[in-house]
């Protein structure tokens, strides 16, 4: 059964890769029963990263371009298309036990969306769901992207909610198959500026309340596992 | 309903035997709607070997990546060309047209000693009503 709480941390700026290895070391632990879940929540450098079944084609330049621009392209193994991180989008890495918290894949995106969306409410920011395209809007803008991956009913990768990152480089790609200006920001939302950190805290509450899972730091795990990873 | 003449595992695949030893696979009604709108099927190529619980293939529905599991050991005679193009079949019609492969059994035994579909919808019936969401 469910331990009835889960750890969160948040880990600052950490590169994609070394991001995916903690989420699989995570996953592992969560596995075999030595973890509760944990919320990781970081940002990254810019980078593209490719979903499993597809996004490639929807890089609108030829990868020199990006190359050029220092940009490079993960190609990942988690759901939905392409998409953008970078400085100022905050990131969110579930590593939820769905069969400890007896949830279907469909009801966890729901949750993920209800996370984000109660987030937001607490900024004054009023995000929906659109039906087919999942992830959070507000008003005919997406805020916020979704996209995971399921190892034995243990979840990783998440959502990707830009606060007040640079929305240009979307351009060179068509993010979840989609116009890139259909991308916003809570800055551009609010008019105000708004850091990533100031949004951490009202995201932490949220996924507690939504999961049902009592909030505990998690810093001492995550930067214990990322030691190790850094030998 | 389950239907009665196939097997299940808890892990909510199903299994139909047909003659000699062969059986086709795929996943239950719980399953498909578990996962909801299926829309990428990787199934295993012709000739490969799988083993019961371990990795077969992989699915993604509404932005989420799952793995696939065997249900049974066995050769991989074919899979469903229609279920690859057209992934809602698997959501349509999971014990009809939405079926994933066809194995030749390299255990008949294991068969026997999954679930028949009264066991299976008592399991299902006791992981509660999911609230619809």
């Amino acid at each position: 059964m469910s331990s009835g709480k889960y750890l969160a941390s948040y880990l600052g700026n950490v590169p994609y890769d070394l991001a995916l290895k903690l989420q699989q070391e995570l996953v592992r632990a969560r596995m075999g029963g030595g973890i509760p879940d944990v919320l990781l929540l970081l940002q990254h450098p810019p980078v593209f990263t490719v979903g499993r079944f597809r996004g490639e084609e929807d890089i609108a330049v030829s990868p020199e371009l990006l190359a050029q621009q220092g940009l490079a392209v993960f190609h990942t193994n988690r759901g939905g298309g392409v998409t953008y991180h970078g400085p100022g989008q905050l990131v969110g890495y579930p590593i939820v036990s769905l069969k400890e918290g007896r949830l279907g894949v469909r009801q966890y995106i729901w949750r993920l969306e209800e996370v984000v969306v109660n987030t937001l409410l607490r900024l004054g920011i009023h995000g929906h769901r659109v039906r087919g395209y999942p992830g959070v809007w507000v008003g005919d803008r997406k805020v916020c992207s979704i996209g995971i991956r399921v190892e034995r009913c243990v979840t990783m990768h998440g959502f990707a909610l830009n606060v007040n990152n640079d929305l240009t480089n979307f351009e060179y790609i068509r993010p979840c198959g989609l116009r890139s200006e259909v991308m916003t920001s809570l800055r551009e939302l609010s008019g105000e500026a708004i850091e990533v950190t100031a949004v951490v805290a009202g995201l932490v509450r949220s996924f507690a309340e939504v999961f049902g899972l009592k909030y505990e730091p998690g810093d001492k795990l995550c930067l214990a596992t990322l030691d190790v990873l850094n030998g | 309903m389950n239907p009665k003449e196939y097997k299940y595992t808890k892990e909510h695949e199903w299994v139909r035997p047909e003659s000699g030893n062969r059986c086709k696979v795929g996943i239950t009604s719980y399953a498909q709607h578990q996962l909801g709108d299926i829309v990428f099927l990787e199934l295993p190529a012709p000739e490969t070997q799988v083993k019961q619980f371990e990795k077969m293939g992989e699915i993604e529905s509404v932005k989420a990546v799952s793995d696939l599991f065997s249900p049974v050991t066995g050769k991989v005679l074919e899979t469903n060309g229609a279920a690859i193009d057209k992934p809602e079949l698997v959501n349509e019609d999971p014990y009809g047209k939405g079926w994933l492969a066809r194995i030749e059994l390299g255990r008949i035994s294991e068969v026997d000693s999954l679930m028949n579909s009264d066991e299976y919808d008592r399991l299902v019936a006791g992981l509660g009503e999911q609230p619809s969401e």
